[in-house]
């Protein structure tokens, strides 16, 4: 915590070093959150560089009260929910019309290249209710607390904490079929 | 290991590969944002201070305190102090008071050797002329105050 402490203030007075530290110390994380709230490689890549972006054009500004990377992971949530919104309504015309939509993979010149874990854990999290998903990703990518989650989400912790434990127990028996298949 | 701890793992570390020259480009978007952001950030430098103190909290409370000192260091100077004038304090009432060593003490710091002496006149004067009627001794305890 004082680590981005130090970083966020020398960010604030322009050093790029301290830029390039932050976005390599969760570029990974953040991508991994994208992706499995997303199932969709090029809208994860987006969404994880728009809010690098406007992390970076608020720099000079930037008041650090909680976690940094809780803020950034937060940034991602909402994008991706927005996104989802969206892609959903566009899924929704396009079942009336002409059939599902399957995941986007691959796409060209890819920052975050497919592999087959992640393949794997994008598929299962699109098995989970989204608030499912949300809680385990910001808890377990972002780093957030189950009361931050909450406050998200606009529900108390112990509905966070239930659809954290829910979601993983489910998780966990999707994996485990698809390794037995 | 529990199987909480197990899945928690094992989705924490799913591996991910990151293309190099993507990676360049994308950082290459964001440090021009970033240098974007920086351009228009340079103001004037009284602007900076200003917008320095307000954000802060710790500026805010020290500015707030040499504020307050100032104020407090004008309002209970004084307007002798201030005006360097040579009139007789208005805290000293009696003559025995205006010629007490104390007293001249600070009316030569306040006037000098004109200010002593017209606070010297000032005490004779309200003891009015009774020189004739007064021994050294007399006139010696009355001016020490005993």
């Amino acid at each position: 915590m004082l680590d981005d402490k130090l970083l966020v203030w020398k960010l604030n007075r322009g050093k790029i070093n301290a830029l390039s530290r932050i976005y390599e110390k969760y570029r990974d994380d953040l991508l991994r959150l994208a992706a499995a709230l997303l199932n969709d490689i090029g809208d994860a890549e987006d969404i994880v560089q728009d809010v690098f972006i406007g992390f970076a054009q608020s720099a000079g500004q930037f008041q650090l009260t909680g976690s940094l990377k809780g803020y950034l992971a937060t940034c991602v949530a909402n994008r991706a929910r927005n996104r989802n919104i969206a892609a959903h309504r566009r899924r929704a015309d396009r079942w009336n019309g002409n059939g599902p939509v399957t995941p986007n993979f691959e796409t060209p010149d890819q920052w975050l290249m497919d592999g087959e874990e992640l393949r794997q854990l994008s598929n299962a999290m699109t098995q989970l209710p989204y608030e499912q998903r949300e809680a385990i990703t910001l808890h377990l990518y972002g780093g957030m607390k189950f009361r931050e989650i909450g406050v998200l989400q606009k529900v108390s912790i112990k509905t966070t904490q239930s659809r954290y434990r829910c979601g993983l127990d489910r998780l966990r028996s999707i994996l485990k079929s698809e390794v037995q298949k | 290991m529990r199987p909480t701890e197990d899945i928690e793992k094992r989705i924490k570390n799913v591996y991910i590969v990151i293309d190099s020259e993507s990676n360049k480009r994308v950082f290459s978007n964001i440090l021009q944002a970033f240098q974007k952001s920086k351009a228009k950030e340079s103001t004037p430098t009284g602007l900076n201070i200003h917008r320095i103190i307000l954000k802060s909290p710790i500026s805010k409370l020290a500015a707030a305190v040499i504020i307050v000192a100032i104020s407090f260091f004008v309002i209970h100077q004084g307007p002798d102090e201030q005006a360097g004038t040579t009139t007789v304090s208005k805290a000293t009432k009696s003559p025995v008071e205006m010629m007490t060593a104390l007293s001249l003490e600070r009316a030569f710091r306040r006037g000098g050797i004109k200010a002593v002496e017209n606070q010297c006149e000032q005490a004779l004067k309200l003891l009015g002329s009774r020189i004739a009627s007064l021994s050294y001794k007399e006139l010696l305890s009355e001016f020490n105050g005993s």
